[in-house]
């Protein structure tokens, strides 16, 4: 992974000393809390229901088995013992003081970490796929391009007060487990006919109150003009995004009102009149940049296949929490935040020290965050598995969930959250205890559910199989439901069923739902497939055309 | 008299608003118009005083400067608020696409946050919010001694290491 030089080492040290000194301002009453509040969201600080929330970046979701364990120490000696992984790859801590928010970022700064840029109208975190590297269909390894967009985007002087925040994700294969289509910017490392690495570049996708998917700026941008052709797409949306309505400020809703020809004409414009050789990356520096991300030290070992008469419990973890690797002899390993009981993505400092050391023994020392708030151990030895699972099981790491039902995206919501309209939390255990038979969800195969307690779509609700949203209809909690939602290489947005649920039906809604797709789907057809076949409508029908019970409590 | 703040350091600023212009006695040789009232008569307010600049607004485009930069000593941005962000990259346009080598302040809501943003970004004067310090503000130029981007308009004054491509 990317070690600090000493510019980095020197620029996070550099940015712990400017915080501390905004915070004694602020707190002296030098600064107003409108004039603090910039200051402190480039740092990751918000000001939420309870407490202040802390953000911190784990960019492009790559940790170290000391980094995990720094924010384990953190988790336990600034908060309550526990932190929240996040669909930014990031980790969110809900209860730290604010004056101790400084002595948190530099202790961050001395494992590599930083606060940098998880919230405010700036550039955002990166993020990617957590399979780079090890993923048998990926083309190159997306890492050393999102380092280096990483390091151009932090403390960019010129796009530090965006109309809005800014969100870049990058892949480099086929298939999209970054959401890439509903970012800002989505930046897809291509390979042309020539054999050329370069970038199909996607802009103006994004969540949120005004779900659009984003459209192809430039189908292939050669690898040399990465940062230029960034620097041109921001500085067009910098100088001509919306700041007079919070809602319409994201460059997708730019790029909607010029249309995607006229942006592209904008956007070439600006780049070919700008100073383009100051931004041009040369081999050298990308080779640089490949030296952190070389592969690890594998073993030559004979490939093991999927595992026989073992453990039933064991063949189902294998079966849905572990992947194929692209080395054979080895296997990638999810681990589930998404136990029973558990709010989706949160994991405790037992656990995070539990895991550095299962990422130490079994996998290089290295772990990944999804999107979708699991952790990944992508190195593992095939033999090494069965150990690890019990590791994993001793710690409640193991639940065998991944991709089904219960591996549900879920924001903080209403509980932790000051933006939410509801919950989301307690609908994710509502579902979960509603569904509690694995053998249920084994059968209904591949489901993605994502919630988001607002119109801000944290849970992408929007790209979500099956997505909820939680509304507030006069003082209570409602959910609608959308259906036929992926973020996948065939991104698509979800359809509303019709009204909104209340908050005790979510379950039963969702029941109905895959009712009607077990009695329609083909053989073998995921839930998702017969969703895209059938239309909304059947599942509609059954959902509203509902018992006088139900229709009361809908009135 | 305003104090002013440079790369070089905190002066009393030598140049005059022309809305300050009420009340004040003798001889202006360094005048600040807006840029439309410049653009209506340029002749004229060359004889008001020796040394002419011109204020625009940060959102002003490229545009309605770029035809009179050869013409210009000195271009004041106006940041309304904390958050503004377009004067940024209306300093880097002027700097490089217009090729401008004048002076370039940027005024307004101005606090020792901003001060190296802007510089990088090619302004080489600030005048800052009434509610920050001068000295505070001229110190926080040198808050940063690295930096990732490789930027032209980088201040040589400001001897940050950066990132090379």
């Amino acid at each position: 992974m990317y070690r600090y030089d000493v510019i980095d080492q020197t620029l996070v040290r550099e940015r712990v000393a400017q915080f501390r000194g905004q915070t004694e301002r602020f707190l002296a009453g030098a600064l107003t809390d409108d004039e603090f509040k910039p200051l402190r969201l480039r740092n990751g600080l918000y000001i939420q229901r309870h407490a202040p929330m802390l953000r911190i970046a784990i960019p492009y979701g790559l940790l170290s088995s000391l980094q995990l364990r720094t924010l384990a120490r953190i988790a336990r000696r600034y908060d309550r013992g526990f932190g929240h992984f996040t669909t930014r790859q990031n980790l969110q801590f809900n209860w730290p003081k604010l004056v101790d928010v400084p002595d948190i970022l530099a202790e961050l700064a001395e494992v590599e970490m930083h606060a940098m840029q998880t919230s405010g109208n700036c550039i955002r975190n990166v993020t990617s796929d957590h399979l780079a590297g090890v993923a048998p269909d990926e083309i190159v390894d997306p890492r050393p391009y999102c380092e280096i967009i990483r390091q151009w985007s932090t403390l960019h002087p010129e796009f530090s007060y965006l109309p809005r925040k800014f969100k870049i994700a990058v892949t480099a294969a086929p298939q999209d487990r970054a959401a890439s289509q509903v970012h800002d910017v989505g930046v897809h490392v291509v390979r042309n006919v020539a054999g050329q690495i370069g970038y199909e570049v996607l802009v103006g996708g994004g969540l949120g109150r005004t779900p659009i998917i984003g459209q192809v700026i430039r189908p292939f941008l050669p690898e040399e003009d990465l940062l230029s052709y960034l620097e041109a797409i921001l500085r067009v949306y910098n100088l001509l995004g919306r700041r007079d309505n919070i809602h319409k400020a994201r460059i997708k809703i730019l790029v909607k009102a010029e249309g995607i020809e006229r942006f592209r004409a904008l956007v070439e414009e600006e780049w070919l009149a700008m100073d383009r050789a100051a931004l041009r990356l040369t081999p050298d520096h990308i080779r640089y940049m490949q030296s952190f991300f070389e592969p690890p030290a594998y073993e030559q070992l004979p490939a093991r296949g999927a595992p026989e008469g073992a453990d039933a419990a064991y063949r189902a973890w294998h079966r849905y929490n572990t992947r194929a690797h692209k080395v054979a002899g080895y296997r990638v390993v999810f681990i589930s935040l998404k136990a029973q009981g558990v709010a989706p993505g949160d994991a405790t400092a037992e656990q995070m020290e539990h895991v550095a050391d299962l990422a130490d023994r079994y996998s290089f020392g290295q772990l990944r965050v999804t999107h979708t708030q699991n952790l990944v151990l992508a190195d593992v030895r095939e033999c090494d598995l069965p150990e690890l699972w019990q590791w994993l099981q001793a710690a409640h790491l193991a639940t065998p969930n991944i991709g089904t039902l219960s591996d549900m995206i879920c924001c903080p919501g209403l509980d932790f959250c000051s933006l939410a309209n509801a919950s989301s939390i307690p609908v994710a255990h509502q579902i979960w205890d509603r569904f509690a038979d694995l053998d249920y969800q084994y059968d209904l195969g591949e489901i993605e559910i994502k919630m988001s307690g607002c119109m801000n779509a944290c849970g992408h609700h929007h790209v979500g199989h099956i997505g909820i949203l939680g509304v507030d209809k006069s003082g209570e909690e409602w959910y609608q439901i959308t259906l036929g939602g992926s973020a996948s290489a065939r991104a698509t947005l979800g359809d509303v069923i019709g009204p909104s649920v209340p908050k005790a039906a979510v379950a039963d809604t969702i029941a109905r739902i895959l009712d009607v797709y077990v009695e329609l789907r083909a053989e073998e057809e995921r839930f998702i497939d017969t969703v895209w076949r059938v239309g909304i409508e059947p599942f509609k029908e059954r959902v509203y055309a509902t018992t006088g019970e139900h229709r009361r409590r809908r009135a | 008299m305003r104090q002013l703040v440079s790369i070089a350091g905190v002066a009393p600023d030598r140049w005059t608003y022309l809305g300050e212009l009420a009340g004040s006695t003798g001889s202006i040789t360094h005048l600040i118009v807006p840029l439309a009232q410049w653009k209506n008569d340029a002749g004229e307010w060359r004889g008001r005083a020796p040394h002419i600049g011109v204020s625009v607004t940060a959102d002003t485009p490229l545009s309605s400067l770029q035809p009179h930069l050869e013409r210009l000593e000195l271009i004041v941005v106006a940041f309304p608020g904390v958050s503004e962000g377009r004067g940024y990259s209306l300093a880097r346009q002027l700097r490089e696409r217009g090729r401008y080598r004048g002076a370039m302040r940027a005024a307004g809501e101005i606090f020792r946050d901003h001060m190296l943003f802007l510089a990088r970004c090619g302004f080489d004067s600030f005048e800052v919010s009434p509610r920050e310090s001068p000295d505070g503000a001229y110190a926080a130029l040198r808050s940063f001694t690295v930096a990732y981007q490789p930027l032209r308009t980088d201040p040589p004054s400001i001897a940050l290491k950066r990132r090379q491509l």
